[in-house]
């Protein structure tokens, strides 16, 4: 039996349907989530350090000493969503081709299991931050499947970039977010970042480089989706995404989006209409860089 | 995924789905299907491009995914085919000139085993290969094959005297 009695046999195939751009758009949106280790949902919360810090985020001002240095803690009269930004209004430094003056160490290994230990503690830092960054803001799931987790947790297991993801909510509404701590291994420059990270035709994204106190590099990117195509963002939606490159070659990267993640995960066609949830992600560039400096946010395994 | 890997995967992509489109259409007899299952292999593809594009035999690759996505599709119930274990000693062909009765014969098979000679047949792969593939021993590729291929005896008699 050969092959050309077979490629006989089935004859002269119909017009495919298979559409590539279609193929590539879902893959898009299929590393992400696999990125974001959605593709599995979430496993046990690691709640038990949280119950210090409660399920809900405290409203009122917070202590000077909880707020990251370089960051001003929020004072009582101040609103608690101060607006994000925007793009036009940030001194936009152009993207340099500096080199990194640091020898970035190399990733974790695959199958590095995150123990429940340094979970909790990720885990602490990161509410705690989060709760002196943004009072009044809070935290509705901990992803769009598990509604009931209440705190942004990071998972134990194996994991090479650990993240906490959730959704948030304030007076505008619910918007995700997500926090991940990884080590250097790039990109590490504004163009880099928005090809690796938004190549989404469509998207349109504006990225800023500054220095953090502590001499770290910080990219913020503003990323806009305003037809709607996107995986993330939703017809007129928003995207921040805050890097912050320690040093000692640890990075968290923080991120928000002006819709929530139950919304998004309906989003799995790119034909299906979809809204933004809000008009500006739950967290601003500045809370979302306060967050990601926070000096115990880093993953060192 | 950069831009870059981003033009190189979708070369690979559209130079290889005529390819992919006949393996699966051998595999589930239905083009509409076969068009998913490539659909399905070439985002699994994708998500894993950075490492795929660095393997030895891309293509076996590639094949391994589409085979596995449509022995999965087998599994779920409301996908489930009626398959027959045995076949009649004296099967009843499809007197279609242009091969419908490969195909038919072909559908007959269990899922396994109509992967087994498509694999070894139609893309040319050894034995060692097709049970490296199908995650199985040698012995039930050759099983397979063995018993693939009685069934289709008749067919394949009737194509060497015509």
């Amino acid at each position: 039996m050969q092959q050309n009695e077979f490629d006989h046999a089935i004859g002269t195939p119909p017009p495919s349907r298979v559409d590539l751009d279609t193929v590539i758009v879902k893959g898009r949106r299929s590393q992400r989530l696999r990125t974001w280790g959605m593709s599995g949902g979430l496993a046990v919360a690691v709640l038990a350090a949280t119950a210090g810090t409660g399920l809900w985020l405290n409203a009122g001002p917070a202590p000077a000493d909880r707020v990251p240095a370089g960051f001003a803690a929020p004072t009582a009269g101040s609103s608690p969503m101060p607006p994000a930004p925007s793009p036009k209004s940030t001194p936009k430094a152009p993207p340099t081709r500096a080199t990194p003056s640091w020898t970035p160490p190399p990733p974790p290994a695959e199958g590095h299991r995150l123990t429940k230990e340094e979970a909790a503690q990720l885990t602490t830092t990161l509410n705690t931050a989060l709760t002196a960054v943004a009072p009044g803001v809070q935290v509705v799931a901990g992803s769009g499947k598990v509604r009931e987790e209440q705190a942004l947790s990071f998972r134990t297991g194996a994991h090479t970039n650990p993240a906490a993801i959730g959704d948030l909510r304030d007076q505008a509404g619910e918007g995700a977010v997500g926090f991940e701590v990884t080590t250097g291994t790039g990109p590490y420059l504004c163009a880099d970042v928005a090809a690796a990270e938004y190549d989404d035709f469509d998207q349109q994204t504006d990225c800023v480089e500054s220095a953090g106190p502590a001499g770290e590099r910080i990219l913020a990117l503003t990323h806009s989706d305003p037809k709607g195509t996107t995986v993330y963002l939703g017809k007129g939606g928003k995207g921040f995404l805050v890097l912050v490159l320690r040093a000692d070659g640890t990075m968290v990267k923080a991120r928000a989006w002006s819709a929530s993640f139950s919304k998004i995960d309906m989003h799995s066609n790119p034909q299906t209409p979809f809204n933004a949830t809000r008009a500006e992600p739950p967290l601003s560039i500045a809370q979302l860089t306060a967050v990601a400096l926070t000096p115990g946010l880093r993953y060192t395994p | 995924m950069k831009r870059a890997e981003e033009e190189t995967y979708r070369e690979y992509a559209s130079a290889r789905i005529d390819q992919l489109r006949r393996v699966a259409y051998l595999l589930c007899r239905d083009w509409h299907l076969a068009d998913d299952l490539v659909s399905i292999a070439l985002v699994k593809l994708y998500r894993h491009w950075r490492r795929a594009q660095r393997m030895e035999s891309l293509d076996g690759y590639v094949r391994k995914i589409l085979v596995n996505s449509w022995l999965d599709e087998q599994r779920r119930p409301w996908r489930r085919e009626q398959a027959v274990e045995e076949l009649p000693e004296t099967p009843v062909l499809d007197p279609d000139p242009d091969g419908g009765a490969l195909l038919a014969l072909l559908n007959e098979l269990p899922a396994r085993r109509r992967a087994v000679l498509v694999l070894r047949f139609y893309c040319g792969l050894s034995v060692t290969q097709t049970a490296e593939m199908l995650g199985c021993s040698e012995g039930t590729v050759k099983s397979q094959t063995s018993r693939g291929l009685d069934a289709l005896r008749p067919l394949a008699s009737r194509l060497e005297t015509t």
